[in-house]
């Protein structure tokens, strides 16, 4: 006899939660041997199966390129929040955001979470590329290196991109200003700026641009890269040390000892960026003026050094330094390929000397340099200015530091480390002066008030 | 640093479930906090009243009122727009409108149009525009609510702002309008007056004390001090602060007072940034902006509005539409030159 359609229904139904474990474990029938599940888990796809005690130190990485992914995953989740009800055009955008402000449910909360996220973001992939290179850990992996590289220019764009679309005065004036600049690059600048802004000025059609750029082409670029940063450094082997150095240290089992400790590192983060959102709600600045830009009309802090630059000159701020700075960074894995001491902290011994020496030096030139610049005032030919300013000062000094300190201690990895603590003393540098600056971009201590009517 | 590994992994198994437990209650925290809102409170005193039978929880109460502004202001406000909440019973922020709205009906021009403030926001200091909230609209009580008159109306057409009507014939007669015209730009014919086009934007107290000690705002202004005029004449000060409340042409701040710096502001590289701006002194001027109002040429805006802008050719309304206006710069300035301004 035929069974019938009921028991056949019936029988399923009995086995549903047997068919529900196999059916729904990819790979498998029967429950796994633990030898097998841990290689049936997603979590081993990022992480070998035993990991060094070196790695799991917190000191090595400081978590620096975990802490960015979760943020990410916060921005992703929260954007896609404020997505529903954001408008991007110039008539509704800065009315959504005042509804998201006011009056939706966690609104205020979901946008905090994503603006502060945003800046830990740019802030730890910055820190994250410091680690990179101060533990020199590019070695052999110019691939990942470039890969990486990607990731920070597309979590810059994110941020820049995003920082339009509030449509507010602060960052209507701050993207027109920066466009603005791109007039002063010959050739290739007027038609970038029209491709960028899809016109002359900031318009409909800029905020239209952004927002795709923002909410679609660069998180999915970003997303790609990302995914494929993370298995390139499992096919490398993990951190750099071990497989440099072929370590042979007591290793551990990566379950629970690394990803645990991944799980507190994700918890940490959450825990704090939503912290900081309770307590602290993200400004939103007046509605637009389109004719009188606010004074001074300062970019956002992780750009500020370039406008800092740009100030004394346009041609060596906004380009020379800023693309020298790019180039060194492109460069750096292809041109120093010193195994030694690779994956540890400044390098050895003489690479630490020269980095102290390197530190000081720019320290001290970037202190003459700006009390020389800010004494001497405005008053030269902007011809004379393009040469001696802070910028091409830095500059000089670190094309000089890596010269020199190649020169002395015969190491390729010194002389990279000493240009790049300078370029990084002088970033550092503008961006305190950036912060500095009041109306008419005029030096002002914090103690010093404002003049009034600003 | 050796691992000991079974007690590793109990010790991060603790952190987890710490932290976890830490996040949740965060998260508790901003639930409570993102529920707990002022209008929320004001809704529940409203209910305790018992003004009106049967009363239950109401939400926010919003609509768009006539200029295309989304109005708020009634979901605390509760009694603001009803006839039938008798005002000496009922606590203020639920009293019933003064005086009974002949023509400005509530549910066409809502409440922000004359009183100003932040329609949209629904906490208090936001939504009235308090002092250190950023807010660029400040809230109007009597007798002041006459400057919000000239947003629609020419001062003096209508009965009901006379105040204000006064005041604009004082900012004549006492010679304001010699350094500060509120035509050709703004400024003064020597460029020392500051551009007041959108005074209106300041505080209450600000306006006030830059007619009494100018020095106050301004350490540098060289305006004389108006105190003993408006020391024989208090009621003459209201009328002129009216007056000056009313102009909201939509500048946020007066533009940079230094054309004699022809070249950059303190040495620094301005017109890199800023090619529309200060790259105008240095004759390298873009017209960057179509929407922009700086030229000096009367705006046009009869041409398509016949009735909606009163005066001829001082823009000083509400309309919304002239931001986003981009149909050509002809349609307001007749002498362009030719080759798109450059």
């Amino acid at each position: 006899m035929k069974p019938s359609f009921f028991s056949a229904l019936w029988s399923n139904l009995k086995s549903l939660p047997q068919t529900c474990r196999t059916g729904l474990r990819p790979g498998g029938e029967a429950a796994p041997a633990p030898s097998q599940r841990l290689r049936r888990n997603f979590v081993y796809h990022l992480h070998a199966l035993k990991v060094s005690e070196r790695a799991l130190h917190p000191l090595t990485t400081l978590g620096l390129g975990l802490i960015t992914a979760t943020l990410f995953f916060v921005l992703v989740v929260t954007g896609v929040l404020l997505m529903i009800y954001y408008v991007p055009t110039p008539r509704a955008a800065y009315a959504s955001m005042q509804d998201i402000q006011y009056a939706v449910a966690f609104g205020g909360f979901v946008r905090a979470l994503h603006r502060w996220a945003a800046h830990g973001m740019v802030l730890t992939i910055l820190l994250h590329l410091a680690r990179v290179i101060f533990t020199g850990s590019y070695r052999r992996r110019e691939l990942n290196w470039i890969m990486g590289l990607g990731l920070g220019a597309c979590t810059l764009g994110l941020a820049f991109t995003g920082y339009l679309l509030p449509w507010d005065q602060l960052s209507f004036w701050a993207v027109s200003v920066s466009t603005a600049m791109l007039d002063n690059l010959p050739m290739i600048g007027g038609g970038l700026k029209n491709l960028l802004l899809g016109g002359e000025i900031v318009s409909a059609a800029t905020l239209l641009r952004f927002y795709t750029l923002h909410v679609a082409l660069l998180p999915a670029l970003l997303l790609l890269l990302m995914a494929f940063h993370f298995w390139r450094i499992r096919k490398d082997g993990g951190l750099v040390a071990s497989s440099v150095l072929g370590e042979d240290e007591s290793s551990l089992p990566a379950w629970p000892h690394l990803v645990l400790r991944e799980a507190l590192l994700v918890l940490v983060v959450l825990l704090s960026v939503c912290l900081v959102s309770v307590w602290v709600a993200a400004p939103l600045g007046i509605p637009p003026d389109f004719h009188a830009p606010g004074n001074p009309e300062k970019a956002p802090w992780y750009f500020l050094w370039v406008q800092e630059m740009v100030s004394y000159s346009s041609v060596v701020g906004g380009f020379v330094f800023p693309g020298l700075l790019l180039l060194g960074l492109l460069l750096l894995p292809f041109l120093e390929r010193e195994d030694r001491a690779a994956g540890r902290w400044f390098g050895d011994r003489r690479c630490r000397r020269a980095i102290v020496v390197a530190l000081s030096a720019g320290v001290v030139a970037l202190v003459i340099f700006e009390a020389g610049f800010i004494s001497a005032g405005g008053t030269a030919d902007p011809l004379i200015r393009d040469i001696f300013n802070p910028a091409t000062g830095m500059l000089v000094l670190a094309v000089l530091a890596f010269g020199l300190a190649g020169w002395l201690t015969g190491s390729t990895r010194s002389a990279f480390l000493s240009g790049f603590v300078v370029m990084l003393v002088a970033v550092a540098g503008f961006t305190v002066m950036g912060l500095l600056r009041g109306p008419d971009w005029v030096f002002y201590w914090p103690w010093e008030a404002w003049p009034g009517g600003y | 640093m050796a691992i000991d590994a079974s007690k590793d992994a109990a010790r991060l198994r603790a952190g987890l479930l710490i932290l976890s437990l830490a996040l949740l209650l965060v998260l508790v925290l901003a639930t409570f906090r993102s529920c707990r809102t002022e209008w929320r409170g004001h809704q529940k005193n409203f209910r305790a009243l018992k003004a009106v039978p049967g009363d239950r929880e109401l939400g926010i109460i919003q609509f768009e009122n006539c200029a295309g502004e989304m109005d708020r202001c009634t979901t605390c406000h509760l009694g603001a727009a009803r006839a039938d909440l008798v005002k000496d019973e009922i606590p203020p922020p639920f009293r019933a409108h003064p005086a009974p709205l002949a023509h400005h009906v509530h549910k066409r021009f809502g409440c922000s149009i004359c009183h100003g403030g932040t329609p949209r926001a629904l906490e208090s200091q936001t939504a009235h525009a308090a002092p250190g909230t950023g807010q660029i609209d400040p809230l109007h009580r009597q007798p002041h609510i006459q400057a919000s008159c000239a947003r629609c109306h020419v001062p003096g057409d209508r009965p009901g702002m006379e105040r204000l009507k006064q005041g604009a014939e004082l900012y004549l007669s006492l010679g304001c309008a010699i350094c500060h015209p509120l035509t050709r730009g703004g400024r003064g014919g020597w460029d020392f007056g500051t551009d007041l086009r959108a005074l209106g934007r300041k505080s209450l107290a600000y306006l006030e004390a830059s007619l009494v000690d100018p020095t106050q705002n301004f350490p540098q202004s060289t305006m004389p001090s108006f105190a003993t005029t408006f020391e024989a004449h208090p009621e003459a000060l209201v009328d002129l602060l009216i007056y000056l409340e009313s102009l909201v042409l939509d500048r946020t701040k007066a533009r940079c007072n230094r054309r004699d710096r022809s070249r950059g502001l303190a040495g620094t590289n301005c017109t890199t940034c800023h090619s529309g701006d200060a790259g105008r002194a240095s004759g390298r001027f873009e017209h960057r902006c179509v929407y922009i109002l700086e030229r000096e040429e009367q705006l046009k805006c009869g041409r398509c509005h016949p009735e909606s802008v009163p005066g001829s050719g001082e823009h000083r309304g509400i309309c919304p539409v002239i931001r986003e206006h981009r149909k050509g710069c002809t349609v307001c300035h007749d002498d362009l030159p030719e080759a798109g301004g450059s």
